[in-house]
């Protein structure tokens, strides 16, 4: 299983969302210019005018002990209303959870209880926030108690940021206690062989290059021919290397704990079977690219492919590394001091050759990590919570928000697809965008060209005939595909939300990858939503239900 | 009825209830271990194999997750297969390995999947990873999958012929059979399994042959319940894989057991080391040649004289000997056929399955000099090979090729070709093998080639010249 290490550019991120939140900002404006000048005619600049005064005045001049009442007014008609049910429906999973788990066995990972708990929790409590944060205030609005609230002395933000608030509230109590009974659950269900999987590794990644068979810089080594293009190959016995740098290490934390561990996950490939006992072999060596130094290790390792044990893949290097310069039965031992001699400042280099000949090895930025002290799991395990916490909270700021301008089953419908979206969508425009970058065109095209494809029955790579009607369909193409990154642009990334993949294979959840992501994106989207659901709220004529 | 309290009238509810029970539980009972018990319906179910149980053990979450899908169950699978695909390709087989488990909750019953899967567990995955240990383990996977497949579906002989094959070919003609068949009894989970085999595939620790054709019999035995049929391969071929797993075993034998059992003792100098080696022998040829006796009695007695459906009409048998001859004749007496058609469509029969072949060739592997024959070839290599003892050697490769030339003697033809130089590819290679060591060993003790010597013949037989060149370029690289 590869852990993908996670890339996310903070400041590119808040530039990006600036633009966006500038973008959507000048667009409302000038729509609610050309509605207000719709609806009042001359006056409607002063509408206008006045609107924006007020909004601004409510927006900034929230009261929060008035948000707090009426977040405890929410949680109050939530209970209610029942909605804790929701944790029993967790738990009686759970009773039965086994069951999907199927009868066997003794030798199966702790990976797919973890998956089991957090799946369950990511799925049951993602309906429940969606439907009490979309049908709350339709309910409130057709039953006239809304009416009651927005008599009283408080502004209309202070209801939407009061709703959001205690939706929230009561998300975040089922999460609490259904994460809790899932974390005793996975302790109990995992199989006593399995436990020890149930860890939090460290990981720092480093950056990778390459060194070509002749060895000269290269951008990748040799393609095997494996259709997912992950991984890049080094040949065996050969000049062929590929050299990790791991920057901005924490030496003080490594010298106390008196060596470095390195964790592998390369692939082999073969060209020919060999002695099928053996594995093919790889071997270390560390380099101080200031000094000049190399420190080649003595032995070489194993690729322990695919192993479930993660302690098969982990190489230690010790703090004091004895080896020869040459293969010559004379040549001089020489012993080195790890932290003084080679690490370069607060960096280390290492270097990784296969020493089959004829066979190769499998390498990835992600496939060679410094594995720091360990963690406990639960540590990795309320991470992840966390994580599902942030975007419960922004599910519930987009019901809530949806509820302001629609009715249940409508914002239902709204931010149930926004959430598929986010979830699945995204994905797939990312795909296609990378593909429009980097080749320069998608694969079978877009709209319109699929569809002429699929009515002629053409196959993807084939191209189209030279003609008026390939400029036509590539000129639509073209539109829906800028139409398409637009509204990707705007669709929440719920992908960094989902951390399980972390917590499953034994991974920390890490800060900068997954749990600030998910923090900005749910401030980042919850601004513009408070202020959406504000004016949808104050413009809304609350009689016509 | 309006006249009665409130309590009176729940009270009459509850007798009605109580009442109504009956008619419920006479009807509507579920069945339970015994075969025809439960309800009425239950039982009707079971008369006209109906229910879901007929079919094999029910699983209760796949009813479950089937319901609860409501009408979305193939849309839920075709994503799953999907997703497995996927997982596939980016190599995250653990979640390959649940994704599979939750198709079949969906599809508990179509046997493409559980065939499928499997494959793709035991061969792709396995082949995916570098230590043997890891590929015997998907290895497992994959037919253990296969296992549960068989329960859930125990009217599908494809899926109990198809475990049959993976315990059976999959460890037995990998590239790594040695460690596959050695696993197999002695798994190297030494955690879980103590040094056994994998109790949940070997709970005996039998051989992986005859573990097969344990599968293979289930499969043959499920083919003659009313209604089951087979779509894999014809009939008669079907039908015969338990008997030749049973060969299969004996020809491993036979191979394990010289090699492994004689490598072990090196000191063959000495006089007691070499009563020990004599008894070792003896043991190992008198297990070996029993079992290629069964073999050969099953082949003949047992598959020979199955009656087997013919696509000329009416069944058939596929050996020839006096008995054989009169059941033909009631068979053909049966069908309205006459004794000549039954024995053209026999003789087609007895082709498409190499019947005489197979029959012939635990005849001749049966034979205690044919054993003697194996043991001395063998033995001879090894002093050759690991022990430098060239007259010793040369000795042994004398007297096996003494005893093999006797032997293919007996399967000299009238019209002038020999039966076991056309057909009995393995043992000319084996001969062809030991005359090289012999020649070289010959040549080591300064001695010319004689004018005469065992299996001149096939030594000098053009039809095997390019096979002898081949063999020779392989002896000089790899010295015997």
């Amino acid at each position: 299983m590869a852990v993908e290490p996670p890339t996310f550019q903070l400041g590119l991120a808040l530039l990006y969302w600036l633009a966006a939140f500038t973008s959507c900002c000048v667009m409302g404006l000038l729509v609610g210019f050309v509605a207000s000048l719709a609806s009042y005619g001359r006056n409607g600049p002063r509408v206008f005018r006045s609107t924006l005064a007020r909004g601004f005045q409510d927006l900034v001049k929230v009261s929060w002990q008035r948000c707090q009442a009426l977040a405890s007014l929410t949680f109050k008609e939530a209970t209610s209303r029942k909605a804790f049910l929701i944790g029993f429906l967790f738990i009686l999973l759970f009773m039965f959870g086994g069951w999907f788990l199927s009868e066997s066995n003794v030798e199966k990972p702790a990976m797919p209880y973890i998956t089991f708990v957090m799946s369950a929790i990511y799925f049951l409590l993602n309906i429940m926030a969606l439907l009490i944060a979309c049908w709350g205030l339709p309910a409130d609005i057709k039953a006239r108690s809304l009416h009651t609230v927005v008599t009283k002395p408080v502004r209309r933000s202070e209801i939407v940021l009061g709703r959001m608030m205690g939706y929230s509230a009561v998300v975040l109590i089922v999460l609490a206690v259904t994460s809790i009974f899932g974390y005793f659950w996975i302790q109990r269900q995992v199989p006593e062989r399995a436990k020890d999987q149930l860890i939090a590794r460290v990981p720092v990644y480093g950056e990778i290059r390459f060194l070509s068979r002749s060895g000269q810089p290269a951008k990748s080594l040799t393609n095997v021919g494996d259709l997912w293009d992950y991984r890049t190959y080094v040949e065996g016995l050969t000049q062929a290397r590929a050299i990790w740098e791991f920057d901005s290490l924490n030496v003080s934390e490594l010298r106390k704990q008196g060596y470095v561990r390195l964790e592998q996950s390369f692939e082999a490939f073969r060209t020919f079977k060999g002695d099928v006992s053996d594995q093919v072999r790889y071997r270390i060596t560390l380099l101080n690219p200031e000094s000049g130094l190399r420190v080649p290790m003595p032995e070489s390792y194993d690729v322990n492919e695919f192993s479930e044990d993660p302690e098969a893949s982990v190489v230690i290097i010790p703090e004091e590394l004895t080896y020869v310069e040459s293969y010559d039965v004379d040549a001089e031992e020489k012993t080195v001091n790890l932290f003084d001699d080679v690490f370069d400042g607060n960096s280390l280099t290492v270097e990784i050759a296969c020493i089959e000949n004829e066979q190769y090895l499998g390498v990835a930025r992600g496939d060679l990590f410094i594995r720091m002290p360990d963690r406990p799991f639960y540590v990795s395990y309320i991470k992840s919570i966390a994580g599902l916490g942030m975007m419960l909270i922004l599910v519930v700021g987009l019901g809530t928000t949806a509820s302001c301008f629609l009715k249940g089953p409508v914002s239902t419908f709204l931010t149930g697809s926004l959430i598929v979206l986010g979830n699945i969508f995204y994905e797939f425009v990312k795909d296609i965008y990378s593909q429009k970058v980097v080749q320069g065109r998608v694969l079978g095209g877009g709209m319109f060209e699929s569809m002429y494809r699929l009515v002629t029955q053409m196959n993807m790579q084939s191209p189209l005939p030279d003609n008026v009607g390939t400029d036509i369909i590539k000129f639509l193409d073209e539109r829906v595909f800028n139409l398409l990154f637009v509204v990707n642009a705007v669709i929440p990334n719920f992908t960094y939300f989902n951390t399980n993949q972390y917590t499953a294979n034994g991974f920390d959840v890490p800060w900068m990858g997954a749990l600030v992501p998910s923090f900005l994106i749910t401030i980042g989207y919850l601004i513009p939503l408070i202020i959406l659901g504000y004016f949808s709220l104050q413009l809304r004529e609350l009689e016509s239900k | 009825m309006n006249q009665l309290t409130v309590r009176q009238r729940k009270m009459v509810y509850a007798v009605v209830a109580g009442l109504l029970v009956v008619p419920i539980v006479f009807l509507g009972a579920p069945a339970g271990e015994e075969t025809r018990s439960g309800g009425k319906i239950s039982q009707l179910r079971h008369d006209y194999e109906l229910g879901e149980s007929s079919l094999g053990n029910v699983d209760p979450t796949s009813a479950t997750m089937n319901l609860v899908l409501l009408g979305f169950r193939g849309v839920a699978a075709s994503y799953l297969w999907q997703q497995a695909e996927h997982y596939k390709m980016t190599k995250n087989f653990a979640q390959l390995r649940d994704t599979v488990e939750s198709i079949i909750l969906l599809q508990p019953h179509f046997k493409t999947v559980w065939e499928f899967q499997a494959w793709n567990l035991a061969y792709n995955v396995s082949a995916e990873c570098d230590a043997v240990a890891d590929r015997y383990r998907w290895v497992k996977q994959g037919a253990k999958f296969l296992i549960r497949g068989t329960e859930r579906n125990k009217k599908v002989p494809e899926l109990q012929f198809g475990t049959g094959q993976f315990i059976g070919s999959k460890l037995g003609l990998a590239d790594e059979r040695d460690v596959y068949r050695k696993f197999f009894v002695s798994d190297p989970d030494t955690d879980l399994w103590n040094g056994g085999p994998d109790e949940e595939l070997n709970p005996e620790g039998k051989d992986n042959y005859l573990v097969a054709r344990d599968w293979y019999l289930k499969a043959n035995d499920t083919l003659e319940e009313p209604g089951v049929e087979q779509h894999r391969m014809d009939l008669a071929l079907f039908l015969a894989y338990p008997y030749r797993a049973l060969i299969d075993h004996a020809k491993n034998f036979q191979k394990d057991g010289v090699a492994s059992q004689l490598d072990d003792d090196t000191t063959v100098q000495g006089e007691q080391s070499q009563a020990q080696r004599d008894e070792t022998y003896n043991s190992w040829a008198a297990e070996c040649q029993q079992k290629w006796a069964d073999a050969y009695d099953e082949w003949t007695n047992i598959y020979g004289m199955k009656r087997i459906e013919s696509s000329g009409g009416g069944t058939i048998v596929l050996e020839i000997d006096d008995a054989a001859d009169s059941v033909l004749e009631e068979l053909a007496e049966k069908d309205d056929m006459t004794f000549e058609d039954k024995s053209r469509w026999r003789d087609r029969y007895r082709k498409t399955t190499s019947y005489p072949y197979w029959k012939r060739h635990c005849e001749i592997e049966r034979r205690d000099e044919m054993t003697r024959a194996r043991y001395y070839l063998a033995e001879g290599r090894r002093l050759y090979r690991n022990i430098q003892d060239f007259e010793g050697s040369r000795q042994y490769l004398e007297q096996g090729l003494a005893l093999l030339e006797s032997v293919f003697q007996q399967y000299d033809t009238e019209e002038g070709y020999n039966v076991m130089i056309i057909d009995e590819g393995d043992t000319v290679e084996e001969a062809l093998k030991a005359m090289l060591i012999w020649r070289q060993v010959l040549e080591l003790l300064g001695e010319p080639i004689p004018e005469d010597y065992p299996l001149k013949r096939l030594w000098e037989d053009p039809n095997f010249e390019y096979q002898r060149e081949d063999l020779n370029q392989r002896f000089l690289q790899w010295q015997g």
